[in-house]
């Protein structure tokens, strides 16, 4: 599947099937990735990070399962080759920065590899120092992890993959948890990577900018690989139709809100809603934004202000949609949130709108990332709320799942729920939002009254 | 103080407790743990939950001892035979065998998170000798749970709240403490695979950055190791005895000397490091262990 160059991976004819699954997560997979960029696209839960686990043999070895076929990556055959070994030459990087680390430290968790391969302590510091001015982090070599944002942490593991001088970078989702300046600077530094010739295989979503730039394109869909040409961008984003608001939904009245004395992370901030409309919040991270969320659903009490909401339901999406997933089903979870909600809905089409029927009696926290996502915002928004509270709802949603989004926040407010979106998106923004309220860092800057 | 000698001062710390029944000297260890927990800026941002956690674990100790250890001669009050496990007498012996167990589950909590507080949960790793990375690896891991575990608590607390999950009592406890522990565990199988997918356990690690060992270390270490030495000499002994509880009370003595080698515990409180763990380390000039 690549053009050119011999390849750096190559599997034949590969299936493979996590334990106790019904079905193979790959399908006779036949790939090919050489030097340059090979971008992987597809549905949430096509197969993409199953076949990015096969290229560094965590599939099956950490995983587990059966596998037939094989291939070479870096010159070993898998999947007969333990992931251990494989890592000298295969460097991965997960979809969540966080789960990754293993130090606090920047330079110590960058030489976490390079020590496991027992190389002399001055030949790994002077490969840190070399993998982190690569890619432009070097001022962030004494940092400590959880002080970086998102955009910055994903390269510090970009880095410590590249330390390992490795043939292949596989690169799981990396933007998918990024605000859109942390995404931009990871694909930055992928392109840069890959235009120097190392074999970088990258599944994404976000395939503006890669897409148009990758040497391959494959699409994986139900566990089989097939060559594609680039993903093309999104159409055009229309503006949210208008509905007929009602009357004030909620608002916050001079609000002032911090976690200890010295530092407030709002001051002042007076925004409001109405019943019909969507609010998108909008603004940096650490601004607020999620604050504000959780101060409208009652979670948290202002210092100062007043936090004021029409009776009614609150449906919560929080960042991690994990917090809310514990059913044995994904249609048990719609179920709840209608039984508590008192409504005669039928969970179908909550299942429906999220395009979810097909995985409705599965396990939900064994779903993809994107998969969960749209299980807690099918479990949340069933029935009919009276506020919709979402926090970075597009996370991890591949383009089918988010027309749906788009379509559900639509619904929503035209049944007059008022809807208030805390986002990076900005195509979501253009796509749902009727009105913008901009949070700057301890403050807000920007709403236009209701 | 540095990951390693952290661990030889738990090591020594669990030594004592484990010697001994004797609640003295349990609390003694207690004691000093929480000093020591208490000066390193970041064991004081725990001490609060730690100690509530230690607390209710101890009540459950003493609790639970009460009411299945029917043995002892001064019954204080007595619960009906027919109720399964619990039914019986519940004797003072068996609520101060309870009391003795409380303070040795106490003395290793503390200790314990003297190890957590004093580097990454991975220095542990480098930390013990290569035989046991593994084995490091798990406890780390374990290590690395607990933090995480109080802000997993409370989004899904919040999450459920919102959604309308009664969340108190023992019936929404579970659509709770379910979507928590499961959300740890997750975790710490993420790590466990990046830890897979980074060569962990491929050969033998050379650490490049381990935190420097100086003076001071050896000073804690040795003064906790020369500590449990003596306390286990004074018990062989017989001058730092146990407590009798069984069948009747005995006389709880203590041993001035044993008190002395239960106070060096304390070394480490007394001159507490001036950097925090990982702040020091970006020189990279100390040498892999061997």
């Amino acid at each position: 599947m690549t053009g050119g160059a011999s390849p750096v991976a190559a599997l034949t004819g590969l299936t493979y099937t996590y334990p106790a699954a019904a079905a193979p997560a790959l399908r006779r997979v036949s790939f090919e990735a050489g030097p340059g960029l090979t971008l992987v696209s597809g549905p949430s839960g096509g197969g993409k990070s199953t076949l990015l686990r096969a290229l560094n043999g965590l599939v099956p070895h950490h995983h587990g399962g059966a596998v037939s076929g094989g291939g070479t990556v870096a010159g070993l055959p898998v999947p007969a080759t333990a992931t251990r070994v494989l890592a000298r030459r295969v460097g991965f990087v997960f979809q969540d920065p966080e789960a990754q680390f293993v130090h606090s430290v920047v330079e110590r968790d960058v030489a976490f590899a390079l020590e496991n391969l027992g190389l002399a302590p001055r030949d790994t510091r002077d490969r840190v120092e070399a993998a982190l001015r690569r890619l432009g982090i070097g001022h962030l070599s004494g940092r400590r992890v959880d002080t970086l944002s998102g955009g910055e942490q994903q390269r510090v593991a970009l880095a410590g993959a590249l330390a390992l001088t490795p043939a292949l970078v596989a690169l799981d989702e990396p933007t998918s948890q990024l605000d859109a300046d942390g995404a931009s600077a990871v694909v930055d530094a992928c392109l840069q990577l890959a235009g120097e010739g190392v074999a970088v295989v990258i599944a994404e979503h976000r395939v503006e900018r890669l897409g148009p730039a990758a040497d391959t394109n494959v699409r994986v869909a139900c566990g089989e690989v097939a060559l594609a040409s680039a993903p093309r961008p999104a159409a055009a984003s229309a503006p949210p139709p208008p509905t007929a608001t009602g009357s004030e939904a909620w608002s916050l009245d001079g609000v002032t809100f911090g976690f200890d004395r010295r530092d407030e992370v709002l001051s002042g901030v007076t925004a409001c809603g109405r019943a019909g409309e969507v609010v998108a919040l909008v603004g940096p991270n650490g601004a607020g934004k999620t604050t504000l969320l959780r101060l409208l659903a009652g979670l948290l009490r202002p210092a100062a202000g007043r936090v004021w909401r029409a009776p009614g339901r609150v449906a919560y999406l929080p960042q991690d949609p994990t917090a809310l997933l514990h059913q044995p089903t994904v249609r048990a979870e719609v179920e709840l949130t209608l039984a508590l909600a008192r409504s005669a809905a039928s969970p179908d089409l909550a299942l429906r709108a999220f395009d979810l029927e097909a995985v409705a009696e599965r396990y939900p926290r064994d779903l993809s990332s994107g998969q969960k996502q749209r299980a807690a915002l099918a479990a949340i928004t069933a029935g009919d709320p009276a506020l919709a509270l979402l926090d970075e709802p597009t996370r991890g949603m591949d383009e089918a799942a988010r027309a749906g989004l788009v379509g559900v926040v639509r619904e929503l407010a035209a049944r007059g729920t008022a809807v208030v979106i805390a986002t990076h998106d900005e195509r979501l923004v253009r796509e749902t939002a009727h009105r913008v309220t901009a949070l700057r860092s301890g403050s807000e800057a920007t709403a236009k009254p209701c | 103080m540095s990951p390693r000698a952290a661990a030889l001062w738990v090591l020594a710390a669990l030594a004592i407790t484990l010697a001994t029944n004797n609640p003295v000297y349990r609390l003694l260890v207690v004691l000093a743990a929480v000093n020591v927990l208490a000066a390193a800026p970041a064991g004081r941002r725990r001490l609060r939950p730690l100690l509530a956690f230690v607390a209710a674990s101890g009540a459950l100790a003493v609790a639970s001892n009460a009411l299945l250890s029917h043995s002892g001669a001064h019954v204080l009050s007595r619960v009906l035979d027919p109720v399964p496990g619990i039914g019986g007498p519940v004797t003072l012996e068996a609520l101060v065998d309870g009391v003795v167990i409380a303070a040795g589950v106490a003395a290793s909590m503390t200790a314990a998170a003297v190890l957590a507080v004093s580097g990454d949960a991975t220095d542990l790793v480098d930390a013990v000798p290569q035989v046991l990375h593994r084995s490091g690896a798990a406890v780390a891991l374990a290590l690395r749970m607990a933090p995480g575990l109080w802000r997993s608590f409370v989004a899904v607390r919040e999450a459920q709240q919102v959604r309308g999950v009664r969340v108190r009592g023992l019936g929404g406890l579970r659509h709770v403490l379910v979507p928590v522990t499961l959300s740890a565990l997750e975790d710490s199988l993420a790590t466990a695979e990046a830890m897979d997918a980074r060569g962990f356990g491929s050969g033998r690690r050379r650490v490049a950055f381990a935190a420097p060992w100086r003076r001071r270390d050896t000073l804690f270490a040795g003064g906790a190791l020369a500590a449990a030495a003596a306390f286990i000499a004074l018990h062989v002994g017989g001058l730092a005895g146990d407590w009798a509880v069984f069948p009747a009370l005995g006389t709880l003595s203590v041993n001035p000397l044993a008190v002395v080698a239960c106070a060096l515990l304390v070394l480490p409180a007394l001159w507490p490091s001036r950097a925090q763990a990982g702040t020091a380390l970006s020189s990279g000039a100390a040498a892999a262990p061997a």
